[in-house]
């Protein structure tokens, strides 16, 4: 991490393979307290993300002994946490804020992801330009990228997905690029998640990538399926929904994030009454399929569960932190339908 | 027999989405999500529809939804229901039913009304009949969701929502035995699911009978 506070207030973010949202959280808060000791004061905030996204992309393709599709391969999270930031940024409404955003290379999948769902909602007279490196981008043979725009969901559309994502779903669907025995479980899958960023954090974002990978665990076994693609296995949904107001803790009633993430992965929901047990159902869902891996952010504490079996937990240094929380998914397509039957049923 | 007497059968046909266009234009897409956003004041408009009726069944046109999240589901599904079974103790000729359901919203609601719990007071058999068209105010493609209703008993309503109106003979002589004993235990657990009329056997006659319809006319 290098800060420095420089006489034109340009304020440097270089993120790393060793980055979280603590960190974010961090700076947030000393740009928050450098505006408001200096009323005259503009900040340009200098971002690289690509260091943070590009690193845990590397290090996962070359690993040949993988054997589970994890999602640090397509960094998505690394980034949603950048817009999140931003968005954090965006809420201070502050004129005086210019963001210079450093991406990964321009024809790297997880670029083209935050470009073509404008998960990025930059200030004006803010830019974006992109890291150059050597090495060939993540592309894999048999890859290909299927797109659903970002949406806000919250008061300023009464809580619905816009027609815009519903027409960019029919689109994809209709175009084929997934089966129409798919095409209702999906759409239910972000819709009940949809509804859960709105709940718990007073309005919310949800974005939704589906990529075809042909790594991936083929049934019973372990390995690489190079040779061996199945595009309802090899197909996964990542559902991201993040916001900018209540942390898990406080949105789930609980004393600590730890405590809260618990009961999310258990699959409770602190939806009203008894029905609708959203977005916890689909990670609890994913979670116990071992098929699918499941991110959990909120303030300090960030937990990924994996389809390997591993649960790995990760605490931020410091207390300052992102306000709001950032849930993933990442499900394979052969799961998706389960994950609809579950969440319909009663907890 | 099998007379089409929709002066028994009175329904009041209301469009969820004309609903919702008074309580949130950006939902007319047809995917419904939020309770407290629209769940919520969905249910109590329909609600106050269902307590202006007296002797009517209220019927809720889903033309246009084509997909909602469980919490609004079970606003308009189970949480309505228990409006209509409250409502019904004082006004039992009201009745509730769903049409140009799909095949999605079916199963979606069937879930919900087998899950999910009525109040303390309300202890019934979660079961409603809903129909996939609408047409010349005639409804088609009935099906029974929730609860399952034992078979017996729903090979009598099958019955009922094939020929419109019948008489107990008419089941017998559609192969159902012990009919009487059974269309008492359907008014029983289930009074909701169709009428009981009480009619003249001709016009002419001071002689009447019960006879047993769907809440809504059906097509033969």
């Amino acid at each position: 991490m290098a800060t420095q506070n420089l006489p034109n207030s340009q304020y440097k973010l270089r993120l790393s393979a060793y980055s979280d949202s603590g960190e974010l959280g961090y700076h947030l808060v000393r740009i928050k307290h450098l505006l408001s000791t200096n009323k005259t004061r503009k900040i340009d905030v200098s971002l690289n993300a690509s260091s943070w996204a590009y690193d845990w992309d590397y290090a996962y393709d070359s690993d040949p002994e993988r054997d589970v599709y994890l999602p640090p391969s397509l960094p998505l999270p690394a980034l949603v946490e950048v817009a999140r930031f931003i968005y954090a940024l965006s809420n201070l409404s502050d004129s005086r804020i210019k963001i210079q955003l450093i991406l990964p290379p321009q024809n790297h999948a997880a670029t083209r992801f935050i470009e073509k769902t404008g998960l990025l909602a930059l200030p004006k007279n803010s830019d974006v330009s992109y890291f150059k490196s050597p090495v060939t981008s993540s592309s894999q043979p048999g890859c290909d990228d299927v797109l659903i725009p970002l949406t806000f969901v919250g008061s300023v559309n009464n809580g619905q997905l816009t027609s815009e994502f519903h027409n960019n779903f029919d689109r994809l669907a209709d175009a084929g690029y997934f089966k129409q025995e798919h095409r209702s479980a999906i759409r239910k899958v972000v819709m009940e998640a949809a509804e859960n960023a709105d709940n718990w954090g007073g309005g919310g974002w949800v974005c939704c990538f589906l990529r075809q990978e042909k790594l991936g665990r083929l049934e019973g076994s372990f390995g690489n399926l190079e040779d061996n693609f199945v595009p309802a296995q090899h197909t996964h949904f990542f559902l991201h929904v993040f916001s900018t107001g209540a942390g898990l803790a406080q949105a789930m009633n609980q004393g600590n994030e730890w405590d809260a993430a618990d009961l999310i992965a258990k699959g409770n929901s602190t939806r009203e009454r008894n029905g609708g047990r959203g977005f916890p159902a689909i990670l609890n869902t994913v979670i116990n399929s071992s098929w699918g891996t499941v991110s959990i952010s909120s303030a300090n504490y960030h937990r990924i569960i994996t389809p390997d079996g591993l649960t790995r937990e990760y605490y931020s240094a410091g207390t300052d932190y992102l306000p709001g929380m950032h849930l993933c998914a990442v499900i394979p397509l052969k799961i998706i339908s389960n994950i609809q039957e579950i969440i319909t049923a009663q907890a | 027999m099998n007379i089409l007497d929709t002066q028994y059968q009175g329904f009041k046909l209301t469009s969820a989405l004309e609903i919702l266009e008074q309580i949130s234009p950006s939902s007319l897409s047809g995917y419904l999500m939020n309770r407290q956003t629209l769940g919520i004041p969905l249910r109590e408009e329909l609600t106050k529809q269902l307590q202006s009726l007296e002797n009517n069944t209220l019927v809720v046109n889903m033309a246009g939804v084509k997909e909602m999240t469980t919490s609004v589901a079970e606003e308009i599904g189970p949480l309505l229901f228990h409006e209509l079974i409250k409502h019904r103790e004082n006004y039992e000729n009201v009745y509730l039913t769903y049409c140009n359901v799909s095949d999605e919203i079916a199963k979606g609601l069937d879930g919900l009304f087998k899950t999910i719990k009525g109040d303390e007071q309300i202890s019934i058999k979660q079961t409603i009949v809903v129909f996939s068209t609408l047409e010349d105010d005639r409804f088609s493609g009935h099906q029974f969701l929730g609860q399952e209703i034992p078979s017996a008993l729903k090979e009598i309503l099958d019955v009922i929502y094939k020929f419109n109106i019948v008489s107990s003979s008419t089941l017998e002589e559609q192969g159902i035995k012990a009919a009487s004993k059974k269309l008492s235990d359907l008014a029983k657990y289930y009074p909701w699911l169709f009428r009981k009329i009480q009619k003249p056997l001709d016009v002419d006659s001071r002689a009447w009978a019960y006879f047993y319809s769907p809440i809504v006319p059906v097509i033969k």
